[in-house]
C-alpha cells in the first residue's frame, strides 16, 4: 500500500489516534519533534500542472526535498538550500531530473510554510517488531496568519507488512471522520496561505458585456497594472526571467489597449501614460533580448545548437551584458518615476467616470475593436510574400499582438466558439512571425557579438561558432517563412472572417 | 549495487554479528541496504525480530518461482530491509542443484534488486558447498572473519584457494574477529598475519560481551551501544569493506 495520508479536522485530538490504535496493537510513542515544511512551486504552478507536489521538509538536522509524482515519492537532501531556486540549483537527484523539464526556466518559490509538531507511533507485534509507523502531524501555517491546518496522519507500513497498514487505516477511519480525500495537506496549506493552485496570482476580470465600454476598459487596464505590480518584486530580485517577460506582456498590453481604446479615456491622460509605458517597455527590452539569446545558447530555445562548440565565451559576454542591462532597469524601476507609475495610473483610472447613458456597451465595443484590428492585419498582410523584409513583417506582428491583447482582455465578453477559433488562427500566425522576428534580432545580435568579441581578442574558434549559429538561424528563418503564407491564408479564410463577425454575438 | 558477503567455512566466528552491524551502519550512512539471512539458523532474522519464514517457502525464492521482492521485510531501521531466513534453507544445496544455472542462481535472484538497493549484505551459513559457490559468484567482496587461532587462519587459506579456483573471483578481505588482547596467540597473529598477507583488514573486532548482547537487545550494537568500542570498530570495518569499491546509486 505504501504510505497513505489521512487528514482530520484541525480540532482532532492526536491522543485519539493513539487510543484507537492501542485497541488492537501495542503502540510505542516516539518523542515529539518540531519541524516545518514548505510547499514549493513556480509562480505559474508548473509543478501543479504536471501533477507533482514538492516540499522542503526540515526536522532537526534533517532537511529533505520530497517530491510526489505519479503516486511515487522521491527524496533528496535539501540542506543549505534557500528559496527561490531554479532547477539547475537543485542537488543532482531523481527530483531534479523530474522537476527540471516541468518547470523549465522558472524558479521554485516557497508558496506556503507550515510549522509542524510531529509524533511518531510505532505499531508493534508480539516480538516488539515495528510493523507500521504512524506519524501524526499537528500543523499550523507559519507567519502572521498562523491558521491551524488539518491534523495529518501518515500511515506507513514497513515493507512486507501491508495488511497491518490497511488495518491501522481502517481502525482510524472507523473511529474518526477523515476529511474528504481529494484535497491533500499541501493544498490545504496553500489555501490557508491564500493561494488557489493553478490560478494565476492576478486573475483577469470577468467583464459584464452590457456594462459601458469605458468601465470595462478601465477594468482591463487595471488588471494589467495589477500584473505589473505583482511581478515587480520578482523582476527586481531577478527570481527568474519569466517575471520580466510577464511585465513586458502587461506593459505591451496596456500600450496596445491605449492605442485601440484610448479614445474612451480623457485625452491628456491617455497620451501621457502611453509615453510612460513606452518608457518602461523600452527599459525592459535590453534584458529580455539577452535572456532570449542566452536561452538559445543553453539549447532551451528554437535554435538547434547541437555540435556547435566554443560558445562559453559568448555566454559569458552575454551574461556580463545582462548584468549591466539589469542594473539600468533596476535603477529606473526604483526611481521616483518608476515607483509611482502604476500608482498614478491606477489613480487616473479611478477618476474615469462612466457616462450617464452609455453610448456603446462592452460587447459591441470589443467586437468592433476586434473587427478593426482584424482589418488592419489583413491590410498589412496584403503585400506579404516569402521575401518580405523582416521590418515589414515586424509591423504585421505588432498588429497581430494588438489583436491578441484585445482577445485576451475581452475574452469574457466575446462569444466563446468564434473567440476560440480566431485565437487559434492568430496564435499560429503569431508563432511564425515570432520566429522570423527572433531570427532577425538574432542575426543582428550575432553580428554585434562577433564584432564585440573580436575586438576583445576572442579566438577564431569563437568567431566561427558565432558564424555557425548565424547559419542555423537562417535555416530557421526559411522554415518559418514557408509556414507563414500557409498561416496567413488560414487567417484570411472565410471561416476566420466569419469568426470575427460572430465575436459580438450574445453567448447566452 | 554492491554485494558484500560475510563468509567463512568455519562456524561461530562472528559472521552474523558482523553482517547485522555492517548492514545497519550502511543504512545509517544513507545507503539503501538489504541483508539476506541465508543461514537456516536465522540468527540475523532473530536480531531484527522478523519471523524466520518466507511465505510460500524459501525454495520458491531460490527457484525464482516467487519474486524475491515479495519476501522482503522492512526492519525497524530506516533504509534497512531483511530477506528473512527460512528453515528450508538447510536444503539450499539441493534447491540450487535443481536450478538451470546451479552456481549462479543467487546472482540471478538478486538481479531484479539492482535498482532498489545500494548494498546487499549476505549472511552466509558455514560450509563449503554449492551455496558457497553461489555466494562467490554473487558477491563483489567477501568479508571473512577469522578468530586469531591457527586453525581459523587455515580456513582463510582454504577460502583463498577456493576463490582462486572460481570462475568469478570476488575481492577477499579477511578480518580478525573475537580478538582477545589478553591472549598472546591472538596478539601475535593479529600482528604477524597482515605482514604475510595483503588481504587482511587493519580493523579488528574485539571479543566483547556487548556483541553477545545483540541477541538480548535484538538490535545492532551501534543502535543500543553507539559509543562502545565494538560499534566504532564495525564502523571502521565498513570503511575498509567499501574502500576502493564505493557504493554508487
Amino acid at each position: 500500500m505504501g504510505q497513505h495520508e489521512l487528514l482530520f479536522g484541525a480540532a482532532a485530538d492526536p491522543g485519539h489516534i493513539f487510543a484507537t490504535l492501542s485497541t488492537r496493537y501495542q503502540v510505542h510513542v516516539e518523542p515529539t519533534v518540531d519541524g516545518r515544511w514548505m510547499c514549493l512551486d513556480t509562480a505559474d504552478w508548473r509543478l501543479h500542472r504536471a501533477n507533482m507536489t514538492l516540499r522542503d521538509s526540515r526536522e532537526g538536522r534533517r532537511a529533505q526535498l520530497v517530491l510526489s509524482a505519479d503516486g511515487n515519492n522521491f527524496t533528496a537532501s535539501s540542506s543549505r538550500l534557500a528559496w527561490p531556486r531554479r532547477a539547475e540549483g537543485l542537488p543532482a537527484s531523481a527530483i531534479r531530473d523530474l522537476v527540471a523539464p516541468a518547470i523549465g526556466v522558472r524558479a521554485l518559490l516557497p508558496l506556503a510554510e507550515v510549522n509542524v509538531r510531529s509524533m511518531t507511533l510505532r505499531i508493534l507485534d508480539n516480538d516488539e517488531k515495528t510493523r507500521v509507523r504512524v506519524r501524526v502531524d499537528q500543523q499550523r501555517l507559519a507567519g502572521a496568519n498562523n491558521a491551524p491546518l488539518p491534523l495529518r496522519v501518515l500511515v506507513t507500513p514497513l515493507r512486507g507488512y501491508d495488511p497491518d497498514g490497511l488495518r491501522c487505516e481502517s481502525l482510524l477511519t472507523e473511529a474518526m471522520t477523515p476529511l474528504p480525500g481529494e484535497t491533500n495537506a499541501a493544498e490545504f496549506a496553500m489555501a490557508a496561505a491564500g493561494h488557489v493552485p493553478g490560478q494565476p496570482p492576478v486573475v483577469p476580470p470577468h467583464l459584464d458585456p452590457n456594462r459601458s465600454a469605458v468601465e470595462s476598459l478601465t477594468d482591463v487596464l487595471r488588471h494589467w497594472a495589477d500584473v505589473i505590480d505583482a511581478v515587480r518584486a520578482g523582476v527586481l530580485a531577478d527570481v527568474d526571467i519569466e517575471y520580466l517577460h510577464e511585465m513586458r506582456t502587461a506593459v505591451r498590453a496596456t500600450r496596445s489597449m491605449l492605442t485601440l481604446g484610448g479614445h474612451l479615456l480623457p485625452v491628456g491622460d491617455s497620451s501621457r501614460f502611453a509615453d510612460e509605458f513606452r518608457w518602461l517597455g523600452k527599459l525592459t527590452a535590453s534584458v529580455r533580448d539577452v535572456d532570449v539569446a542566452l536561452l538559445e545558447l543553453e539549447g532551451r530555445g528554437e535554435l538547434d545548437i547541437s555540435g556547435i562548440e566554443h560558445l562559453e565565451p559568448v555566454q559569458a559576454h552575454l551574461a556580463t551584458r545582462r548584468r549591466s542591462a539589469l542594473r539600468t532597469l533596476r535603477t529606473a524601476m526604483e526611481s521616483p518615476r518608476g515607483r509611482s507609475l502604476t500608482g498614478e495610473w491606477r489613480d487616473t483610472l479611478g477618476k474615469v467616470e462612466a457616462p450617464e447613458v452609455p453610448d456603446t456597451n462592452t460587447r459591441e465595443t470589443a467586437a468592433e475593436q476586434a473587427r478593426v484590428a482584424y482589418r488592419r492585419i489583413i491590410k498589412a498582410a496584403g503585400e506579404v510574400h516569402t521575401d518580405t523584409p523582416a521590418d515589414d513583417l515586424h509591423r504585421l506582428r505588432r498588429r497581430c499582438k494588438r489583436m491578441r491583447y484585445l482577445l485576451d482582455g475581452y475574452e469574457s465578453v466575446y462569444a466563446p466558439v468564434p473567440h476560440r477559433e480566431l485565437l487559434g488562427a492568430l496564435k499560429k500566425l503569431q508563432d511564425c512571425l515570432g520566429d522570423i522576428q527572433d531570427v532577425d534580432v538574432q542575426r543582428a545580435e550575432l553580428a554585434d557579438l562577433a564584432t564585440s568579441l573580436t575586438r576583445r581578442g576572442a579566438s577564431t574558434d569563437v568567431v566561427l561558432a558565432i558564424g555557425a549559429l548565424r547559419d542555423r538561424s537562417l535555416r530557421r528563418d526559411t522554415a518559418a517563412r514557408a509556414k507563414l503564407l500557409r498561416q496567413l491564408n488560414r487567417f484570411r479564410s472565410a471561416e476566420t472572417r466569419a469568426a470575427v463577425r460572430a465575436l459580438g454575438a450574445d453567448a447566452a | 549495487m554492491k554485494t558484500l558477503a560475510l563468509y567463512n567455512i568455519k562456524g561461530g566466528v562472528g559472521k552474523t554479528s558482523t553482517a547485522v552491524n555492517l548492514a545497519y551502519l550502511a543504512s545509517r550512512r544513507g545507503h539503501r541496504t538489504l541483508l539476506w539471512d541465508l543461514d537456516p539458523q536465522a540468527a540475523s532474522t532473530y536480531v531484527f525480530r522478523v519471523k524466520p519464514r518466507v511465505k510460500g517457502g524459501g525454495e520458491r525464492v531460490v527457484s525464482r518461482s516467487k519474486p524475491i521482492e515479495s519476501a522482503i521485510k522492512g526492519t525497524d531501521f530506516e533504509g534497512l530491509d531483511l530477506l528473512p531466513a527460512d528453515f528450508t534453507y538447510r536444503h539450499m544445496d539441493l534447491m540450487l542443484d535443481d536450478a538451470k544455472h546451479p552456481t549462479s542462481q543467487l546472482h540471478r535472484i538478486l538481479e531484479p534488486l539492482r535498482d532498489d538497493y545500494d548494498l546487499i549484505v549476505l549472511d552466509c551459513p558455514p560450509s563449503v558447498s554449492l551455496v558457497s559457490e553461489n555466494v562467490l559468484r554473487a558477491a563483489g567482496t567477501v568479508l571473512s572473519p577469522i578468530i586469531p587461532t591457527t586453525l581459523s587462519v587455515r580456513t582463510l587459506d582454504q577460502l583463498t584457494d577456493f576463490i582462486a579456483d572460481a570462475k568469478h573471483r570476488p575481492n577477499l578481505l579477511g578480518f580478525f574477529s573475537m580478538v582477545d588482547r589478553r591472549k598472546r596467540l591472538h596478539r601475535e597473529l593479529v600482528e604477524e598475519l597482515p605482514l604475510k598477507r595483503s588481504d587482511i583488514a587493519t580493523t579488528t573486532i574485539p571479543t566483547q560481551s556487548i556483541i553477545e548482547q545483540m541477541a538480548t537487545h535484538r538490535a545492532p550494537v551501534p543502535y543500543f551501544a553507539p559509543r562502545s568500542l565494538a560499534a566504532k570498530r564495525y564502523d571502521l570495518l565498513l570503511d575498509e569493506a567499501l574502500a576502493g569499491h564505493p557504493i554508487e546509486r
